[in-house]
């Protein structure tokens, strides 16, 4: 047990720092399934044991316990030292509001994707084309028809400048690589991912890594595609170029030239041992907390019986009966 | 490049872009020649005039045939959700994956060097 809690806090504090250079080592499709899993085990996980940690260091406060109906006689003797429990409840406290300012700013970005899909289903056409000097489009996302919605198709938004600016060849690898996106549904991937770093925020770069694998993702079936790796590599470098000059923040995102490297050499390597090892650590992440959960229920329920115990006129009430 | 078969919706796709590529007006015959791939010349016809019934191209008379050019992506709405989705807070999206990312000098050099010969 007490190595299973921690485990998962490891996990997400590795995965946090290392995801990054993980992601780039890993063929994107890889990439992309993976660390989207990763995220989401360890963030849950990871947020189950502090909050488990920090329960041991609760129930120590004088009080407490007996409105659990759990002895403390027991408690004292717990697996867990309540100094540890505190660290984790502080750090609990300390994530909270990291964890609200990237919640509202993934509502706004999703509400505004949203309202960007819904405006763009009353286009006539698969792809709608807009007037702007900026060479770009985008793939924007739609919904299957559920109950209470209309569908929502998905489109392609292409600016007249970009168009303008590519042959036909690279037009079309661009398509390719804007349908790879629609048809793989990476705006879920992203979507998990950025919940996965709301959950725990100590996940924070992980959104950035794993845009990063499905741009590359995507560009890599657009060149299959198309059959051609070094097309879609001219369609991003002429057309990145024409944006020249950028307002360019200090740490861009979606790295066009690493992009463009990529798909002037060889097909990345397919890396199956290390993919395994990482499918192995998230199984391993999950097997640890359900184990943690386990024993401190047990542990819990051994409280709970020495109190009724020392107790033995109070009934044991519905909901502590097993 | 061509294979010559795609699905009905890329082709359509490749018709609207070669369309807004072009400075002037297209007539078919001049979009099945920029396209390509030996595609008839009654398919382009088709996939204009249905593009035209859609409401997405203007056509004017030039000699025998219709010329034909884009209609720009509409409403207001569009264009103000299209330029949200361009400018500010996008840089950095949630859930929208966009064609090209913020470029770094770095990258510039970059892709110069990788692509030689480009502007």
């Amino acid at each position: 047990m007490t190595v299973n809690v921690y485990l998962p806090v490891a996990a997400a504090l590795l995965l946090g720092a290392a995801g990054p250079a993980l992601g780039r080592r890993l063929p994107p499709a890889v990439a992309t399934v993976l660390l989207t899993a990763a995220a989401l085990a360890t963030a849950t996980t990871s947020l189950a044991s502090l909050a488990l940690l920090a329960s041991y260091a609760v129930l120590r406060v004088p009080g407490i316990a007996a409105v659990g109906r759990l002895s403390d006689a027991v408690l004292v003797h717990g697996p867990i030292n309540p100094m540890i429990g505190t660290v984790a409840g502080l750090a609990l406290l300390a994530l909270l509001p990291f964890a609200l300012r990237a919640g509202i700013r993934l509502y706004h970005e999703a509400a505004g994707t949203y309202r960007l899909a819904k405006t763009f289903s009353a286009h006539p056409a698969a792809i709608a084309v807009i007037h702007d000097t900026r060479a770009q489009a985008f793939a924007v996302p739609g919904i299957p028809p559920l109950p209470g919605h209309a569908a929502i198709p998905t489109r392609i938004v292409a600016t007249d400048a970009l168009l303008r600016t590519l042959d036909g060849a690279q037009r079309r690898a661009m398509f390719a690589h804007e349908q790879a996106h629609l048809r793989r549904h990476h705006h879920l991937f992203l979507l998990l991912t950025h919940v996965a770093a709301v959950v725990n925020p100590l996940l924070w770069r992980l959104p950035d890594a794993v845009t990063a694998a499905t741009e590359r993702w995507a560009d890599e079936d657009a060149a299959a595609a198309v059959g051609d790796r070094e097309v879609l590599a001219r369609a991003l470098g002429r057309a990145a170029l024409t944006n020249l000059p950028p307002t360019v923040p200090a740490m861009a995102q979606a790295h066009v030239g690493a992009r463009v490297r990529a798909l002037m050499a060889p097909p990345p390597p397919r890396r199956r041992a290390l993919a395994a090892v990482i499918g192995l650590a998230i199984a391993a992440t999950v097997w640890s907390s359900i184990d943690s959960a386990r024993e401190t229920d047990h542990f819990f329920d051994t409280a709970r019986a020495a109190w009724h115990l020392a107790h033995p006129h109070i009934p044991h009430s519905a909901s502590a009966q097993r | 490049m061509g294979t010559g078969r795609r699905p009905a919706g890329a082709l359509e796709q490749e018709v609207l872009s070669t369309l807004w590529a072009s400075p002037y007006p297209l007539t078919p015959s001049a979009v099945q020649e920029r396209l390509g791939d030996g595609l008839a010349y009654t398919t382009v016809k088709t996939i204009l005039d249905r593009l035209h019934d859609k409401g997405m191209l203007t056509r004017v008379r030039e000699g025998k045939a219709y010329a034909y050019s884009p209609v720009m992506a509409q409403s207001d709405l569009a264009a103000e959700a299209m330029r949200a989705a361009l400018d500010g807070s996008s840089d950095r999206p949630a859930v929208l994956s966009k064609f090209l990312g913020e470029l770094s000098a770095d990258d510039a050099a970059v892709i110069r060097e990788l692509l030689g010969e480009l502007p």
